[in-house]
């Protein structure tokens, strides 16, 4: 699935079929009214009135079929409109399941939703009125020219003189309507992510009275798409009148050369007003080229984004999910990462679909631009790199490893007890929580393996990963929706969880005495919309379900950087307790928490550096033993201070 | 199957129609409809494309001239038909093809112009309220943001004003100039002939009745779709901002299927709407169609009727008349699709002006002067200049004094009650407490986020309530526990993104850095300080972009330190290096230090021991132990396990 727009309506190929043939229907009931008038007017003319009103009969019946058949076409074709809609609506979430993490983070919140909105609804457009109008167009100028070269195929030739002036235009004008709308939608999807941006930040601007650097930024941006738009604006704005100028042409023309024509009696005067009515009839799917042109190529830069998604690389996983296997480990085999992996440098994906950048980008629209091409390229493997500027000559190995950052984790190996406490201290940008993400399978290793038990992470499906490894990140995500819900995500909404369970949950993770204070316990909602919990509330909340997802190997991400001594000690104690039955590892920078752990092991530069337990490491005399020298000073001197 | 998902999904996420408004938590009851609301809301907004007013005056004028242009063609045909044709006269005829040729080149001019100026006037109108809405973002109280979807407010500023556009883009703006074109064609049509104009006309008044009802019907169904398409974004934005998590936890099926069934009340929504669209449009169709037969076998009739009158009856006539019925049905048929446009664009309408009517104000502002729309400027220029730095500072540290200090962020649950406690100029005051104690709170209270319920806090023995808060905040160096961060380079977010990134700039960063005592060691632990930096700090680590936040908050030289859990992802080595510039940073300065490592703040001058939003202990280190109050179980608790380390190691 390449989610062409042929892909997209495929399903719908029959229904689009019966639109179509209802469209012919209305289109073949809309041209005979002229037909009748024609006759009407010629029998005015001959003063044959009993004529006339059975012509004028005639319309009426017409009229009423063309009620029918009109509101049922339009419903057909809309539907399909809506449907496909529906349909990539819910492609888009079955993609985010699968899709690489890293080019949703990459890409930012604020530019996936402005793509699943507004570029969902120009596609939406493009697929139902755009479909409809083509269609339309087609058949009215088909049926038209027909009646017309009938009534006199002379006068069809002068009438059709202007047309030629429609294909120019539509080719002309065709791509620069694409290119400036792309530009509108990317810019739009930049002043959303700096907009997401600006609010996180909001108490920060007032501390230190930034509120003009940040308007202009946003002004900026802002004014970057008042450009853009005014540049669609001036192409529309002359698009319509020209078209409009067109079919008129063909008007007088007509009026002239049918006129004498009438005159020296080659066409009667109710065939002239016939001729007239057709071409008159011509106006509105004319006018629709101008409209169709617009939505064509705002759909279609549309669709190039939301393809941007919808095939972007997938977190290269296994199928395999068998239950986890008892007694298993989790092991790093000489791993290595570089973030970027999947980066390769080819303008693939933007080269074929984005034409280049506008004839003149400023600075700012060109930074703009290089990001979301930039995106374009987090697409993986094979078909990139087969189409990579002419600059690499070996494409596919120059391009990965060019697009490679440099390398976090550096051959690491490490060997998980099948139950136990291990701590993975190291300084602030030393790799852990890369780690952490890689062994529990968030990450798959740029070189080396991971396996645990008899299978490697990447064999492994989301289900099967999910089973074995569970990761409590730094990084804590709340649903606004309740406290239950919140946690049963963590249990995969095992329906066997109960409400005892969830208040253990909450008790082990020092969660107890908050919860028992709210009025509506675990039913009150959290979020931006309910409660506010505090940053160390949020941590525990987080590590409660963790607690209930109950997996062989259990990662936990600096848990305790948030929360008070009181809390960090019960934490700790619960830990200790899990590890009893789990492969627990404790992410941690302070020593004391670490001393606990059966086996610790220090990352230096993404390098394992040291290893062994704490008595083992403190005589050693290395990094840690510095680490854990300083931090019991600062207890000494405090405790020196309390014997005081 | 997951029915009972979709029950907690529905009751908290589905609000109730017309919720979709701001304010803490709040839900505000749908209002009665209005219709005289619409209309109130379209001036409103009016008032933005007021600077435009030379555009759209233009576009004004030549709306009628259009109109008329395009409707002398049909008349032009009568002329061909009467004068030339039945006639005879080929001199008569290529009067009229003159006269065609001019009055189609005019109105391609005329056209163009309006149209240009239209959606000129339309684009400039909807960058300046962008840039309004924003603005009013930036003067409100932060608990609105607290309180609202972060997605919700960028909407507001994305799809919400770029729905106002597509009004002048679709041209729907001109909607109710159709209604002069309308009537321009019953003058036409009654100068030509008027009783065959009540002819044409006669289905009008039925019609209508049909178009209202049709309205009203379509327009609730337009509003069922708002509130289900707001419920489904809202749930999308969830996967998005959760997917980490949702992906490691495998529970995306779940959401899968939740947003499935969601999609689906969307579709049915929109497949009722779908039916009013069609309904309308063929309908108007057909009735233009009975009109002119109604016209052909009225002119029959009156010719079989009186000889009299036949002569003012023309071919030409019903040929025009012909024309102009279907002119007089298309603004009409048309109507249906601007409809949807402008209920869409209203929709966003109430939807901003709710958000711009939001007066909750941050204090900062409260007082000042409302900026008007018409002062905002869109173009980028000399008022849009980067700023100056945003300093300087008061040198002197002040004294900052609570005085029975009381809060609640809801009525009726305290979150502080009767704090007092001095930080006297240089101090270095510390507060510990459980989490949810209201450490955080005082920080807020003292940087005027938000205001006492109860007491007072005094600066320099000043009331903080009688200053002008951005004076007030000027003192304080704050660093909260989830730092800013903007894309730009590492030295322009030092600079809190006052500099430009050249080295100018970045030299002075370090100056102010190695001014304030901070080692370059620090400094190189972040990199290259032309390091790009991503929107929000995306590719730093969490302790690096606390270093960068804690740098850049000493870089300001302000006087008074605010430190909230400043340090919490910070390893004990970098956190090391920190305390010991912290030290030398502090020398002359006052600080207000949350922390739950009881080591990194032994040191301070005076401890406040919070607890259940009271100051439950003050003292010394020393002091508090002494005392053996809730201080002392803390500490013991704390160091218990260093102590055991300690004693591994002797």
């Amino acid at each position: 699935m390449r989610y062409t727009l042929w892909e997209i309506v495929r399903p719908y190929r029959r229904q689009l079929g019966v639109g179509a043939v209802l469209l012919a229907a209305t289109n073949g009931l809309d041209k005979s009214i002229p037909w009748l008038l024609k006759g009407a007017i010629d029998a005015l003319r001959e003063q044959r009135l009993r004529a006339v009103v059975v012509a004028a009969a005639w319309v009426v019946v017409v009229a009423a079929a063309l009620w029918v058949v009109r509101t049922a076409s339009r419903l057909v074709i809309f539907h399909v409109g809506r449907q496909t809609e529906f349909d990539l609506r819910n492609a888009l979430c079955v993609k985010l399941q699968r899709i690489d993490e890293r080019f949703v983070a990459v890409l930012g919140s604020g530019e996936m939703m402005s793509r699943a909105t507004s570029d969902m609804a120009n596609v939406r457009t493009l697929v139902g009125f755009g479909g409809m109008n083509l269609v339309n167009t087609v058949l009215a100028y088909g049926l038209a020219l027909a009646l017309m070269f009938t009534l006199s195929p002379t006068l069809t030739l002068w009438a059709l003189l202007p047309y030629p002036g429609f294909v120019l235009v539509a080719r002309g004008l065709g791509r620069g309507l694409f290119k400036r709308s792309h530009a509108i939608a990317t810019t739009t999807g930049a002043l959303s992510t700096r907009l997401e941006n600006f609010i996180r930040g909001i108490r920060i601007q007032r501390t230190y009275g930034l509120e003009d650097n940040e308007r202009r930024r946003f002004s900026s941006l802002n004014d970057r798409l008042l450009r853009d738009h005014l540049s669609l604006v001036r192409l529309r704005a002359f698009l319509w009148p020209l078209l409009s100028l067109l079919t008129a042409a063909g008007t007088l023309l007509v009026i002239w050369r049918g006129g004498s024509m009438v005159l020296t009696g080659e066409l009667t005067i109710g065939e002239f007003v016939a001729f007239n009515a057709y071409l008159g009839q011509l106006v509105w799917p004319s006018m629709a080229v101008g409209f169709l042109l617009a939505v064509l190529q705002r759909g279609r830069a549309s669709l190039v984004r939301l393809q941007e998604v919808l095939l972007a690389p997938e977190t290269a996983r296994g199928s395999l999910a068998p239950p986890p296997e008892a007694g298993a480990r989790l092991s790093l085999e000489r791993v290595s990462y570089a973030y970027g992996a999947h980066q390769a440098t080819a303008a693939a994906f933007a080269a074929q679909h984005v034409p280049p950048a506008r004839a003149t980008p400023t600075g700012s629209a060109q930074a703009a631009n290089a990001k979301a091409t930039g995106l374009s390229h987090l697409r993986a493997g094979t078909k990139a790199s087969n189409q990579a500027a002419p600059e690499s000559p070996a494409p596919s190995a120059a391009a990965s490893t060019h697009a490679l950052g440099p390398q976090v984790i550096r051959d690491v190996s490490l060997r998980l007890p099948a139950q136990g406490l291990v701590a993975l201290v190291g300084r602030s940008g030393s790799g852990k929580s890369t780690l952490a993400k890689l062994l529990a399978g968030r990450l798959l290793p740029t070189s080396g393996t991971a396996v645990f038990g008899p299978h490697a992470l990447s064999d492994l499906s989301e289900a099967g990963l999910a089973q074995r490894i569970q990761l409590c990140a730094q990084e804590v995500t709340l649903f606004s929706t309740s406290l239950r819900r919140n946690l049963l995500v963590g249990g995969r909404f095992d329906p066997a969880i109960g409400k005892a369970e969830l208040l253990a949950a909450l008790q082990d993770a020092g969660l107890g005495p908050d919860i028992t204070s709210l009025p509506q316990g675990l039913d009150t909602l959290v979020g931006e919309r309910g409660v506010q919990l505090s940053g160390g509330q949020a941590q525990r909340l987080a590590l409660a379900r963790t607690l209930l997802a109950r997996a062989p190997v259990m990662v936990f991400d600096d848990p305790i950087s948030a929360v008070d001594a009181v809390t960090e000690r019960h934490l700790l104690g619960t830990l200790r307790a899990l590890a009893a039955q789990h492969a627990v590892v404790l992410i941690t920078h302070r020593a004391s928490a670490a001393a606990l752990a059966d086996r610790i092991f220090v990352l230096e530069d993404g390098a394992l550096v040291e290893e062994g337990t704490h008595g083992e490491l403190t005589d050693k005399g290395g990094i840690y033993a510095r680490l854990a020298e300083r931090q019991a000073l600062e207890a000494g001197l405090v405790l020196r201070g309390a014997a005081r | 199957m997951k029915a009972w998902l979709l029950d907690l999904w529905g009751r908290t996420q589905s609000p109730p129609a017309g919720s979709d408004v701001l304010g803490i938590g709040g839900l505000r009851p749908e209002r009665a409809i209005q219709e005289g609301r619409d209309l109130r809301l379209l001036a409103y907004f009016a008032s933005y494309a007021k600077p435009e007013w030379h555009w759209l005056l233009l576009a004004l004028i030549l709306m009628p001239l259009m109109s008329a242009l395009g409707l002398l063609q049909p008349w032009l045909i009568k002329q061909a038909v009467d004068a030339a044709l039945v006639e005879e006269s080929l001199p008569a005829l290529l009067n009229v093809v003159g006269f065609f040729a001019l009055v189609i080149a005019g109105e391609f001019v005329v056209r163009f112009a309006q149209t240009y100026a239209l959606q000129y006037a339309g684009q400039r109108a909807v960058a300046r309220l962008r840039l309004a809405v924003f603005s009013h973002l930036q003067r409100l109280h932060v608990r609105v943001f607290d309180g609202t979807p972060l997605g919700r407010l960028v909407t507001r500023l994305t799809t919400d004003v770029d729905n106002l556009g597509e009004l002048f883009a679709s041209g729907a703006i001109t909607a109710f100039t159709d209604l002069l074109t309308v009537a321009l064609v019953v003058v036409f049509m009654v100068a030509i002939d008027w009783e065959l104009s009540i002819v044409a006309l006669l289905s009008l008044p039925p019609m209508l009745l049909f178009v209202t009802w049709l309205r009203r019907r379509a327009r609730d169904a337009y509003r069922e779709i708002r509130t289900k398409i707001s419920v489904l974004n809202a749930h999308l934005a969830e996967q998005v901002s959760g997917l980490p998590l949702i992906r490691s936890l495998a529970v995306g099926p779940d959401f899968a299927l939740e947003y499935r069934a969601i999609n689906q009340d969307l579709r049915g929504a929109y497949m009722r709407s779908i039916r009013y669209d069609a309904l309308l449009y063929s309908v108007v169709e057909s009735i233009a169609a009975a009109s002119i037969a109604a016209t052909l076998a009225y002119a029959a009739a009156r010719l079989m009727g009186a000889d009299a009158l036949s002569s003012a009856l023309t071919v030409g006539t019903v040929v025009a008349f012909y024309e102009y019925i279907q002119r007089f049905f298309t603004p009409i048929r048309d109507l249906a699709t601007k409809y949807t446009v402008l209920q869409s664009a209203l929709a966003s309408a109430e939807r901003i002006h709710d958000l711009l009517s939001q007066n909750d104000l941050d204090p900062g502002v409260a007082r000042q002067k409302h900026a008007t729309s018409a002062q905002v400027g869109v173009r980028a220029g000399a008022a849009l200049q980067p700023a100056a730095l945003p300093l300087p500072a008061a040198a002197q540290p002040p004294e900052v004094r609570f005085e029975g200090v009381g809060f609640a962020y809801v009525p009726g649950q305290t979150t502080l009650e009767d704090v007092s406690f001095a930080v006297a100029p240089g101090q270095v005051v510390a507060i510990v407490g459980a989490t949810g104690s209201g450490k955080s709170t005082l920080m807020s209270l003292v940087l005027r986020f938000f205001d006492p319920s109860t007491g007072r806090i005094t600066l320099g023995g000043v009331d903080l309530g009688a200053m002008p808060t951005a004076e007030a905040r000027a003192h304080f160096a704050y660093v909260p526990q989830s730092p800013y961060l903007v894309a730009g380079t590492l030295a322009e977010n030092l600079a809190l993104g006052s500099a430009t990134p050249d080295d100018g700039a970045v030299a002075d960063v370090m100056q102010r850095l190695a001014a304030a005592g901070v080692g370059t060691e620090l400094l190189g632990a972040l990199g290259d300080p032309n390091r790009p930096i991503e929107e929000g700090g995306a590719n730093l680590s969490a302790g690096q972009r606390q270093l960068v936040a804690m740098l850049r908050a000493l870089a300001t030289g302000r006087p008074f330190v605010l430190l909230d859990e400043a340090t919490a992802s910070l390893d004990s080595e970098t956190e090391a290096q920190l305390d010991l510039a912290t030290a030398r940073v502090l020398a002359g300065k006052s600080a207000l230090i949350i922390a739950h490592r009881l080591s990194t703040i032994q040191t301070a001058d005076r401890i406040l021991v919070m607890h259940a939003g009271r100051l439950a202990e003050a003292g010394t280190h020393a002091e508090l132990l002494a005392r053996g109050g809730l201080y002392t179980a803390l500490h013991r608790l704390h160091f218990q396990a260093d102590t055991r380390q300690a004693d591994t190691r002797s």
